[in-house]
């Protein structure tokens, strides 16, 4: 314990595992409404457009962060208008969207120097030369989302299980888009940390996993926060003491709690079956 | 440039027809978990120096008989269950070539192509692999065309879904791997996605939407090249032409989309129920 | 003359739950039987079993004088329509043809005998003039025709329906029955899952009352008794008289 507390010395590290346990925690939570909803495609296609987002930044001028947002939230609009359009399924929609916007973003980067180089950054992340500013922008980011969500909700609970009956009682379709909103902005939040292909991994694992314990969103967004913050201490930890990849190793631990869990529910599944059979076969 | 045409133009072909068979299946995120677990082989074969060909056809099998497998158990969530494979095949196609110290520009290459140089022995592994995704496709149009619309159905007459569900996905991976050298597997999704939907906003017959289909992806191809190469002469801006292609694709579907969404709002309700012929 | 189906004390589980059980039925060429029962009673499932697609688990289960999966080319199965997307682009026609495509097999073309037991089998459904019409553009009923206009250019020995005449307008009822008694005249037997007795009592000679086990299989008459129709349905049938009953809808 002394040994690992020894490896938090450093204030990088520090400031690595503080924003690695809020993007955690947020992902955890929003990756509720991802698994729910059926969200996992869109959140890839989201986390492929902070590219372009982000090229789009650098030759305006603008913070990256900025310019992520205002991009990755232009797309999410126009796959909502065109998605309500209703000639196509969505998956098609959010297909063209990724495929168009990342090749977007490679075409306007391919005049630009240093081509390769920022590419790689955004794909695997840097957690490990996070600012003090990156944590606050994160939090305030993060708190931005959530508040967004909880407000919101029963209505999208309502609207995952009885789309019908939700629409009946008068759900407005605008409720979908502040949800992928919020998706969107916790996505470009958590690619300078982990990188885009993990950003996808730690929006849909931890979630996963709480999704064995309980069926309940609510606590599912709770669960699904604890078991991402889980994953940012322990891969954190693991990659300072095996030199190993940052981000890679908190996606692999998200896994390994995730794994963890499916074989202590599916064990205790397999338990109570045996107990129960008997009579059923009577019946 | 001849042969870049060339290879841009089979390519179109292919992910035309191929195109339609996705989106009538709406396998657009299962094609782009493909893109994502080829990189692997063709990583791993850059990495031990053999043939990006072979390396991505062995990925391209392996990962279309896993994909098939774990889309067919009712047991997990498919979609964040593909998202998990996706990211972890790829952070280890990632890996892989991170150990190599060319790292950068060699994932760009992999990732996006070499469309201006490849040569004629790709263009040649391009057609073939064409021809054999082709073949398979249009022998099998009947029992495709069943499975996508009546499953149900299609089952009843005792045709196994697994397996026709794992032709196409082999198909799909070879559109994968034919194009891997030319536009790299990042923008191959394009060419599969987005000509075959906005073919299906301007059609609704079977065969308007293939003819469609493959002449916008032939269309977006050589306008996409013309644009790029005219501009590194005349600009002297270096766009990538496999992007630049992607762009005017993705341009070519918003203008549709866009003149249809008029359409549709100017005549009123009318327009929606008898655009189906 | 070997019966179009034979079936004796057939057992069918699920994840080690037992789903439907005690099943015996017996149809000969011709003859029609309209399985009764409540949602979740094993209709489906029968049908399933029926078809090949689920084992059974204990007793058996002969279609057409041998195994379901030897069977299948010649059995004919009519589903519902409300999984089917309106949307996809295939003509009336091609949905027909598509019964022909187990004796066309595998990598051949429809050949001209084939467009013409399309063509026969929609003009005995009424809608030969509808045939190049996208399949999404026709009404509920109509598309429920369609389906069985495939089923009859399959040339089916059997013909298995789920819920033909759910929701479905009067001309595609009449035709419907007009179709089933002429099949039957031809030699075809018919397993029809229904909710609907009246209509068990128009189209079909037998009655098979399921619920999870089954309750009675025999002459429709002899079989739809007060007695039996509560042992199927419980406490969601209301006894009216000898032989008819009120039952509650879910």
């Amino acid at each position: 314990m002394r040994h690992i507390l020894d490896l938090y010395d450093s204030g990088v590290l520090r400031r690595a595992l503080l924003e690695a346990v809020l993007v955690g925690a947020l992902c955890g939570a929003v990756g509720a409404h991802v698994v729910l909803r059926r969200l996992p495609f869109f959140t890839i296609t989201v986390a492929h457009a902070t590219f372009p987002g982000i090229v789009l930044a650098t030759i305006v001028g603008l913070s990256e962060l900025v310019g992520g947002l205002l991009f990755v939230f232009g797309l999410i609009v126009a796959i909502y208008v065109v998605a309500g359009e209703r000639r196509l399924d969505t998956s098609t929609t959010v297909g063209v969207a990724l495929a168009g916007s990342f090749g977007l973003g490679v075409m306007l980067q391919s005049t630009q120097n240093g081509f390769s180089r920022d590419l790689t950054a955004i794909l695997v992340g840097s957690v490990l030369t996070v600012q003090r500013h990156d944590v606050v922008t994160t939090f305030i980011v993060g708190m931005v989302v959530l508040c967004a969500v909880i407000a919101i909700h029963k209505e999208l609970v309502y609207r995952a299980f009885d789309p019908q009956g939700a629409e009946a009682q008068g759900y407005r379709r605008v409720l979908d888009l502040v949800l992928l909103l919020a998706v969107g902005a916790t996505v470009v939040a958590t690619v300078p940390a982990v990188g885009t292909i993990l950003a996808v991994a730690l929006l849909s694992v931890p979630a996963m996993a709480a999704r064995l314990v309980t069926r309940r969103v609510g606590t599912a967004m709770v669960v699904g926060a604890a078991y991402g913050a889980a994953s940012s201490v322990l891969g954190l930890t693991a990659s300072a003491e095996w030199n190993s990849a940052a981000g890679a190793s908190i996606a692999l631990a998200s896994a390994a709690l995730f794994v963890g869990t499916f074989i202590i529910v599916s064990a205790r599944d397999q338990v109570s079956r045996h107990r129960v059979l008997p009579s059923v076969a009577h019946a | 440039m001849q042969r870049a045409i060339l290879i841009t133009l089979v390519l179109a072909l292919l992910a035309g027809v191929v195109g339609v068979l996705v989106q009538l299946r709406e396998l657009s995120f299962m094609s782009d978990a493909l893109t994502h677990t080829v990189f692997p082989g063709v990583a791993i074969a850059f990495a031990a120096g053999q043939s990006l060909f072979v390396g991505a056809l062995i990925a391209g099998a392996v990962s279309s008989v896993l994909l098939t497998v774990a889309t067919r158990s009712k047991r997990i969530d498919q979609d964040s269950f593909l998202a998990l494979l996706l990211a972890g095949l790829f952070s280890i196609g990632v890996v892989v070539i991170s150990r190599h110290h060319t790292y950068s520009a060699d994932l760009t290459t992999l990732l996006f192509g070499r469309l201006l140089a490849v040569d004629t022995l790709e263009v040649i592994e391009t057609a073939a692999v064409a021809l054999i995704a082709l073949g398979v496709v249009v022998a099998m149009r009947k029992e495709l065309l069943l499975r996508a619309f009546d499953e149900i159905g299609a089952e009843a007459m005792g045709y196994s879904l697994l397996c026709i569900d794992l032709a196409v996905n082999l198909v799909v991976a070879l559109v994968v791997v034919a194009a891997a050298r030319a536009v790299g597997t990042a923008l191959v999704v394009a060419f599969l996605i987005t000509p075959a939907a906005t073919a299906r906003l301007m059609c609704s017959t079977l065969t308007r939407l293939v003819a469609t289909s493959v002449a916008v992806g032939a269309v977006g191809a050589w306008l996409g090249l013309v644009i790029s190469y005219d501009t590194s002469i005349h600009q002297g801006w270096r766009l990538a032409p496999g992007a630049t292609i992607v762009v005017v694709l993705t341009a070519i579907f918003a203008i549709v989309a866009m003149y249809q969404a008029v359409r549709t709002r100017a005549v009123g309700h009318e327009t929606t129920s008898s655009s189906t012929t | 003359m070997t019966s179009a189906l034979h079936v004796h004390d057939l057992c069918v589980s699920y994840d080690r739950e037992v789903v439907l059980r005690d099943v015996h039925a017996l149809l000969q060429p011709g003859e029609s039987v309209a399985l009764i029962g409540p949602n979740g009673a094993g209709k489906s499932t029968f049908i399933k079993a029926i078809l090949g697609l689920v084992p059974a688990s204990s007793g058996y289960i002969e279609v057409l004088g041998t195994t379901p999966a030897n069977a299948r080319a010649h059995v004919a199965y009519v589903p519902q329509t409300d999984h089917l997307d309106p949307r996809f682009p295939v003509t009336v026609q091609q949905v027909v043809l598509m019964g022909r495509y187990r004796s066309i097999g595998w990598f051949r073309r429809p050949a001209k005998i084939d467009k013409a037991a399309a063509h026969a089998a929609l003009e005995q459904v009424g809608l030969v003039d509808r045939a190049t019409d996208t399949f999404g553009t026709l009404s509920g009923g109509q598309r429920q025709r369609v389906l069985i206009a495939r089923a009859i250019a399959q040339e089916a020995r059997l013909l298995l329906l789920d819920e033909p005449f759910n929701g479905v307008d009067s001309v595609t009822q009449d035709v419907l029955l007009d179709v089933l008694a002429r099949l039957r005249a031809e030699g075809t037997a018919v397993v029809m899952a229904t909710h609907d007795i009246s209509v068990a009592h128009l189209a079909c000679g037998y009655a098979c009352l399921l619920n999870r086990r089954q309750v009675a299989f025999g002459p429709l008459d002899d079989a739809l008794t007060a007695d039996a129709l509560k042992a199927t349905y419980g406490h969601h049938a209301v006894v009216l008289a000898e032989g008819t009953a009120l039952l509650t809808t879910h």
